[in-house]
């Protein structure tokens, strides 16, 4: 077989992989559409009925949701799966399926465009997409709706392309489409891709090329046009949720301030208090703390993001074994002066920027693109590791031995034990609350469902198929933004939404021939009337009364 | 070598400031008698400045790596807190108490990360109720660039043996019953002096003009984070030591 025959092989089982691993149960793993993810889809279901959101927004391009502005791109590229398929859970994720399946490949042809003619080039870009293929961190992204695996694949995408322009300067135009169309797929995309594209921009000597500069600013400013009007009309379409989970937005540095001040005494002069204690230095630290966060080894290898539903039972987001190849890889990159290296130091930097301006960190979500650096640092690591010539052998056959050990304890946990044992981060019980309401509900004149944790509106909108226009007309909301800055529906039809609400008081004066659901999480543990739904290990998800 | 001279007395100077002045006061005594300790703690941490500036001399043949080894180690926060408290160096019952026991693989390795994480590393000391200051790690933010310099250089030149050192501290570290509350990190301070000032001598050899302008950005942020130090250790500190005074571990 020749080298290149060779490639493509190993290059078509890497993404046969990837495909098996990303669309296998789809539906059921993870177990539940989380909020989130059910929210697009209800809205990707309502623009392809009406062409407007739940809201009656005509083709936004913001998405208001629950109040907090979902960037529309992922919920735009489900309307056609929704249209093939139906409304289903694999419809809403078929997306991040295949954008995830996609940025494997991408990831092979950057790493290969960008490290040409060098020793092992073939190898480390086969190994970088296989790294990324079984990546705890990317299956678990790509296999739900959760907007960072479409919007990574618009970014590498993008990258490859504007890269491939220094060649046939018509790329140019589609890197700086598809780098465009990025900063509708996540609030994070709106900082890292305009640097991405600085970057580019300066690698590719572009300044001087005036004629093409110009050409694809402006297919990108007419890309982002649209995003710009909605912006001037509503400065929330941009920045919308990013404001709120802003680290200048959290009053915990404020606080600090003013703790450290009152400290210096009022005999301190004002001046030396303020060269001591101001906003700049103690912002400084806490953007530092928050951006070295996510490289901490607890974070990567053992514990993993503690924030709903991004927790993989048991492990972190990272192999532990990538551990050691990261190491080695950073150790070769700089040693060894690869051309690659200032492309992946810059990636994995802007990529951890975002979410070092927020407050809750360390952050898998927001930091989702440090994925690919991590990917090529450590399939370079791998590479280096492998060819080791005392013993050379030896070497592959522990790290195969390891790394199998380490995928075989990944999918065990997150294709078993996950959907069985940790279904509750998934927001799992809702469906089958529907499917009950819907089977012996029929009788109720009211359905009463405690919405103080969670949007359970939008999984009976979406699993009863509810007409978006209907609701468009009938939903009855205040608009006030709760603790957390999110909007409710307070009801529609004969469905009513309390976001207030303690079942214990109102029990003894119910609504009359209602039915009331509520999360056992809740009630008190001694409350054991009622009818269950459980999670698939047999503990009680919600109640029925 | 008059320069050389002239500067390690200039450290020497220092040291002998930062470690006897106020000592009784700064932090507070918490009714233990613990002075005499205390002032035994400051020589001993002299002599340990010393100390560090003849082995590196001798190991590495550098009057400058020496001298820079040991500025930094002199203005480190956890030298400064414990050469001015009773430290694990002059009172062995510390010792004991953190005498490594066997534990778990898993703790083993998640303790040890909590010991390299950035956050130890720089913005938190956890031995707060043994004598840390808790808004300081064990470097100053600034120095963190020149560090890491220090780590790729030393594995470069396959001079590892500092790095072993203070893996090997690390680990034995992640394996006291008091971890996190372990102030044996202590011993670590040299090793971290050596590997940040090599990798300050690294960058201020670079002549690349980019290098020497973050060189000296660096170098003014250094300044404001030490002057940050002593007025948090000066005025926060003392506030902080007497708020908790009963929950920390005596003698201080």
């Amino acid at each position: 077989m020749s080298r290149l025959n060779k490639s493509l092989f190993f290059l078509l089982l890497i993404i046969f992989l990837a495909i098996l691993l990303r669309l296998y149960n789809l539906g059921s793993i993870p177990p539940s559409l989380y909020s989130d993810e059910i929210s697009q889809g209800y809205n990707a279901y309502s623009l392809l009925k009406t062409a407007r959101d739940e809201h009656g927004a005509f083709l936004p391009v913001s998405l208001r949701s629950f109040g907090d502005w979902k960037p529309p791109l992922a919920t735009y590229l489900m309307i056609p799966a929704i249209y093939l398929l139906g409304l289903n859970e694999t419809s809403v994720r078929i997306p991040s399926v295949i954008s995830g399946i996609l940025t494997v490949l991408f990831a092979h042809l950057v790493v290969r465009l960008l490290s040409a003619g060098r020793k092992g080039a073939e190898k480390i870009s086969l190994l970088s997409a296989f790294i990324l293929a079984v990546s705890p961190w990317h299956i678990l992204q790509s296999r739900a709706a959760m907007l960072v695996a479409v919007a990574l694949f618009f970014l590498i995408s993008g990258i490859f392309f504007f890269i491939k322009g220094e060649k046939h300067q018509k790329y140019y135009y589609l890197g700086m489409f598809l780098l465009a169309l990025s900063v509708y797929a996540y609030y994070g995309m709106r900082v890292i891709a305009p640097l991405v594209l600085l970057y580019l921009v300066i690698r590719q000597k572009l300044y001087s090329k005036f004629k093409i500069l110009l050409i694809s600013a402006a297919f990108g400013f007419i890309t982002i046009l649209p995003l710009l009007i909605a912006f001037s009309r509503n400065p929330d379409v941009l920045f919308g949720r990013a404001k709120t989970v802003s680290v200048f937005y959290d009053q915990g540095t404020n606080l600090r301030l003013w703790e450290l001040t009152t400290q210096d005494g009022l005999n301190a002069n004002p001046l030396i208090t303020r060269f001591f204690h101001n906003r700049p230095y103690l912002y400084l630290k806490k953007i530092a703390a928050n951006f070295l966060v996510h490289f901490e080894g607890n974070y990567l290898f053992f514990e993993g993001d503690k924030a709903l539903p991004f927790p993989i039972p048991g492990m972190g987001i990272l192999y532990f074994l990538d551990g050691i190849f990261i190491v080695v890889g950073l150790f070769i990159l700089f040693k060894n002066d690869l051309p690659i290296k200032n492309f992946i130091a810059l990636t994995l930097f802007i990529a951890v920027v975002p979410a070092a301006l927020t407050f809750m960190v360390p952050s898998s979500n927001r930091t989702f693109n440090a994925v690919f650096p991590l990917s090529v640092l450590s399939a370079l690591g791998l590479y280096a590791l492998s060819r080791n010539k005392s013993c050379r052998n030896a070497v592959i056959l522990i790290l195969t031995v390891a790394y199998i050990s380490g995928f075989a304890y990944f999918t065990n946990m997150y294709y078993l034990l996950l959907p069985n044992q940790f279904a509750q981060n998934w927001n799992y019980g809702w469906r089958e609350a529907v499917k009950y309401v819907r089977d012996r509900g029929a009788k109720y004149d009211n359905i009463v469902v405690s919405s103080v944790n969670g949007m359970p509106y939008v999984y009976f909108l979406f699993y009863n198929k509810y007409d978006p226009a209907t609701f468009q007309k009938k939903a009855v909301r205040n608009y006030a933004a709760d603790r957390f800055g999110f909007e409710h529906v307070d009801s529609f039809d004969r469905f009513i939404f309390p976001n207030e609400f303690d079942f214990m008081s109102a029990k003894d004066n119910k609504l009359k021939n209602s039915l009331y659901i509520v999360p056992k999480a809740e009630l008190p543990p001694q409350e054991t009337s009622g009818i269950d739904i459980n999670y698939p290990n047999a503990k009680t998800a919600l109640k029925i009364f | 070598m008059i320069k050389r001279r002239l500067l390690l007395f200039l450290v020497i100077l220092f040291n002998l400031i930062i470690k006897f002045w106020r000592l009784g006061i700064i932090p507070p005594l918490l009714g233990d008698n613990s002075l005499a300790l205390r002032f035994l703690s400051a020589i001993v941490s002299l002599f340990f400045t010393l100390l560090i500036y003849l082995l590196v001399r001798k190991i590495y043949h550098s009057s400058k790596l020496s001298l820079l080894s040991v500025i930094l180690f002199s203005i480190l926060p956890q030298t400064v807190i414990e050469g001015r408290i009773v430290s694990i160096l002059v009172y062995p019952p510390f010792w004991i108490e953190n005498i490594p026991r066997s534990v778990s693989l898993f703790k083993l390795i998640s303790n040890f990360f909590t010991l390299i994480s950035f956050n130890m590393l720089l913005f938190n000391n956890t031995t707060f109720y043994w004598g840390g200051i808790r808004d300081f790690g064990v470097i100053y933010l600034s120095l963190l660039p020149f560090f890491i310099t220090g780590v790729f250089v030393f594995t470069l030149q396959k001079k590892i043996t500092p790095l072993i050192l203070l893996m090997i501290i690390f680990l034995l570290i992640s394996m006291s019953p008091k971890f996190p509350e372990n102030r044996t990190v202590l011993l670590s301070i040299p090793l971290f002096s050596l590997i940040i000032a090599k990798g300050i001598l690294n960058f201020w050899q670079n002549k690349n003009i980019h290098i020497r302008f973050i060189s000296i950005l660096l170098f003014i942020f250094l300044f404001y984070e030490l002057i940050q130090f002593f007025h948090f250790y000066t005025i926060h500190y003392p506030r902080q030591v007497t708020d908790f005074s009963d929950n920390i571990v005596k003698p201080f």
